[in-house]
């Protein structure tokens, strides 16, 4: 991988006039088609276990498509979106992982108080199955 | 604004929960005034963030670390970092309410599988977050404040700008400690609870901070530095009755009540209007070219501070005695009383922003007396302090070089001289009208769809998408400013610093 | 710091930069652009958290077994993964100087995403054909919000993608250009995480429960 990533780079210095010196990387024909099969991969075994009900136990299912989802995010930040932790010196990553934050503070807080909510203040409601 | 003149405003309270901001309950254009001017205001306000991160992150000059920055620059650059993560949950959370209003979706209805509760959630994502963004930069200023007129460095840096994280961080872990009263039981009010308990401890160590930088320091009592002290007594037990409302048991009794008023009354006049005072006092001159008239602003301070003290008070004794707040009319006699007195506090603010405005008046009037040639009257310690005032179009002639936190400080030290010669032209971004046109087109669209004038809207949003690509189309953004115009600048100011000198 | 800094420059400290040179506009734009999309992934994050909290909240209407039509989903991502490749094939080309070629691979990126957007209204139509229209039952309002609100950034993305081959065409491959082209290029990757996270926690979860 790291040797694709400084193919890329040297690749992409090469072509530009001024050289983008921010440490980004522009990936290669390698590094996206690697992405890409990745990606299909990790899309194609979770509709095929869908779709076909492969696993019999729900909670198993759920567990691997989106284990699967959390895999595959990752093969797009990396092959796509070309993260790394030196362009404009880390700060692309320290965007990213400070949105992280606060994405899973605010998902997960939500579904938590309104769970609790629901619990607490319609005890019969069906919401009691979520998640 | 145009809500008071053109239909009805919005009548559901500061944030406009659901049910009553939902169609059924708010039939007229109120709640649509309120969303869309949120929604215009605040894309506006992300996209500014988005801009000074970056211009922070990336445009700083040659010497200033990350550690080497200002105070109020890290709290800015945190305030903005806040705005970017907070604002569009903002965005989201009213774009699902105008739904609800305009095309009968059932987010926050109360049938059909609608949860109104939700939209609370939501709002104070954004909502809790959104204080510190009022109150961050502010504090910045009063470090920035306390650091000059004490004549000292900053106490504790670091650990200021540790505090400033840790509080940028956490502000986004306490937003359900303003509604504990929602019913979501015991486990999740005792962690925001706690998490809003937590907050208030890098707040309570910059106030030390503050205090350590002025001990043994040579005070100056200018009105900057008197706001910030101002600002210290008062935002300190505003600070405290907020760690008492954190406690959601108190909370049950307290919620609603006119203790809350005063508790956030407490907290945002006596940080963030005391803030904004100091700040406009400070950097005045440095803007326009003149400071402010003393007198006046003293005047302004004396009235304002026990003023706001006569005023608030009594609301913390009614909302212990179970006053609630937004009620026009009260039955019992004995609260009489803690009304007049809070009326005669709020009369004496309205005095103290009178003689803020004919401060300001009687400082333009005498500005020829009150000029500052020097662009230093504060004997400052940072960078803007070395450039005139009010500041050359270029800022600076020469990108300066930064040592040291304190930066102008440091180079008034250690003999630092101006350039004389060796002048360049300078490279500089050009004007556009562009942010205008578009913002113009946006409230004109926010407007129609208030007034549901679909085909006007349809007109604004056409006209709002094409003249951003149109402006994409101009390629050349940036001109020099001519070498002569800056000597000519630079040995006009030479001149003025000279005669200073002389006098 | 301070200290090697004044003794790389002997005793007396250097205060400002005597020969300045121009900077070269643009230096901040690929992270502001990352920061905004920072905050757009925010908002979808908003809308995934209503999407959790509402999204079993049917009303006594259609649920996702009824509704959803998974080959079509199938098809849908494809079409979104392939117009990501295609993406990559035109940076690629872009990097090489070859505009003809980039133009190529952006047209073609352009039409996936065309066909993506045809497939995702022909479901909508099919469903609100059917009575369940987003005014039926929260679990349909915030379906509808989330997935609309994708496919409405892809509609922005395609737009966004035409001005851009008129201006590559226009002006060539020219530093301004590529600089655009990779925004663009980080927003449309950015929009196919975006429906990674769609299709596994909307549609396939809605129909394994």
């Amino acid at each position: 991988m790291s040797a694709d990533a400084h193919a890329g780079h040297d690749h992409g210095d090469r072509a530009h006039d001024h050289g983008h010196d921010d440490g980004r990387d522009h990936g290669s024909m390698k590094s996206y088609l690697t992405g890409f099969i990745l990606s299909v991969i990790l899309t194609a075994i979770p509709f095929y276990l869908v779709m076909t009900g492969a696993i019999e136990n729900k909670n198993w299912t759920i567990a691997i498509i989106v284990a699967m989802a959390m895999v595959q995010i990752v093969v797009h930040m990396i092959y796509f979106l070309h993260m790394n932790t030196t362009s404009d010196s880390g700060w692309t990553m320290m965007a990213l992982i400070f949105t992280l934050i606060v994405v899973v503070i605010a998902l997960s807080g939500s579904l938590w108080v309104m769970y609790h909510l629901n619990v607490n203040m319609m005890p019969v409601h069906d919401m009691r199955n979520m998640l | 604004m145009i809500s008071l003149f053109i239909g009805e405003f919005a009548k559901a309270g500061w944030l406009a929960y659901p049910p009553l901001s939902n169609i059924g309950y708010s039939p007229d254009v109120g709640v649509d005034y309120y969303i869309w001017a949120l929604q215009v205001a605040g894309v506006g306000t992300t996209l500014s963030g988005i801009n000074l991160i970056a211009t922070i992150v990336k445009m700083r000059c040659p010497g200033m670390t990350l550690m080497k920055m200002p105070v109020f620059t890290w709290t800015s650059l945190c305030t903005n970092v806040l705005i970017v993560a907070s604002f569009p949950v903002l965005t989201a959370c009213l774009t699902l309410l105008s739904l609800d209003r305009y095309v009968g979706t059932n987010f926050f209805t109360n049938d059909l599988g609608g949860n109104p509760m939700m939209y609370v959630n939501l709002i104070w994502i954004w909502g809790h977050p959104e204080v510190y963004i009022l109150i961050l930069p502010l504090f910045g200023v009063f470090s920035e404040v306390t650091s000059t007129f004490s004549g000292k460095k900053l106490f504790g840096y670091t650990s200021m700008v540790y505090a400033t994280i840790v509080i940028t961080i956490l502000s986004y872990l306490v937003w359900l400690h303003h509604f504990f009263t929602m019913g979501s039981g015991a486990s999740v009010n005792s962690f925001f609870g706690i998490t809003t308990m937590i907050i208030s401890i890098p707040t309570g160590a910059k106030i030390f901070n503050w205090l350590f930088t002025m001990y043994r320091g040579r005070i100056r009592f200018d009105l900057p530095m008197m706001w910030t002290i101002a600002f210290m007594l008062t935002f300190t037990i505003g600070g405290m009755t907020g760690v008492m409302l954190a406690i959601p048991p108190a909370d049950f009794v307290l919620h609603n009540s006119l203790f809350l008023i005063a508790h956030f009354h407490n907290v945002i006049i006596g940080g963030v209007v005391f803030g904004v005072f100091a700040a406009i006092n400070f950097w005045f001159p440095k803007a326009f070219g003149f400071k402010l008239d003393e007198f006046w602003g003293k005047v302004s301070f004396w009235f304002w501070v026990p003023g706001f003290w006569v005023a608030f008070t009594p609301l913390y004794v009614l909302g212990l005695m179970g006053v609630t707040r937004r009620m026009r009319v009260f039955d019992d006699p004995s609260l009489q009383i803690w009304f007049v007195i809070a009326g005669i506090g709020a009369a004496m603010i309205a005095a103290g922003t009178g003689a803020l405005l004919v401060q300001i008046a009687v400082s333009v009037w005498r500005r020829k007396e009150l000029a500052d040639l020097t662009g230093d009257p504060w004997n400052g310690r940072t960078l803007e302090w070395a450039t005139s005032s009010p500041p050359p179009d270029y800022n600076f002639a020469f990108t300066p070089v930064v040592h040291d936190n304190d930066a102008w400080y440091d180079m008034k030290n250690r003999s630092y001289q101006r350039p004389h010669q060796g002048f360049r032209p300078i490279h500089m971004p050009k004007n556009t009208g562009a942010g205008i046109i578009l913002s113009g087109l946006a409230t004109a669209l926010g407007f129609a769809l208030i007034w549901y004038m679909w085909a006007f809207a349809a007109v604004c949003f056409v006209a709002l998408i094409a003249g951003a690509i149109y402006h994409t189309f101009n390629y050349k953004r940036d001109f020099h400013i001519p070498v002569d115009q800056v000597i000519a600048t630079e040995t006009k100011r030479s001149e003025l610093l000279a005669a200073q000198a002389a006098s | 710091m301070s200290a090697s800094i004044q003794t790389m420059n002997g005793d007396v400290p250097v205060f400002y930069v005597a020969d300045e040179h121009d900077h070269p506009p643009g230096q901040s734009t690929m992270l502001g652009f990352w920061l905004y999309l920072m905050s757009d992934c925010l908002i979808f994050a908003m809308l995934f958290a209503t999407f959790g909290v509402l999204g079993t909240s049917y009303a006594a209407g259609p649920g996702p077994k009824d509704l959803f039509d998974l080959k079509l989903v199938a098809l849908n991502t494809a079409m979104l993964l392939f117009s990501s490749i295609t993406y990559g094939f035109a940076m690629l080309e872009m990097m090489k100087g070859k505009k003809n070629t980039t133009l190529l691979w952006l047209a073609i990126t352009g039409l996936f995403g065309f066909a993506f957007l045809c497939i995702e209204l022909y479901e909508f139509h099919h469903m609100i054909h059917e009575g369940a229209g987003w005014w039926r039952s929260a679990f349909l309002s915030s379906f509808f919000t989330l997935v609309g609100t994708h496919g409405l950034h892809v509609t922005f993305g395609i737009i966004w993608l035409v001005v851009l081959m008129v201006q590559v065409a226009k002006f060539g491959l020219i530093e301004a250009n590529q600089r655009r082209l990779m925004c663009l290029s980080m927003f449309w990757h950015f929009l196919d995480v975006v429906w990674i996270g769609v299709f596994t926690f909307v549609y396939l979860m809605g129909v394994v429960r």
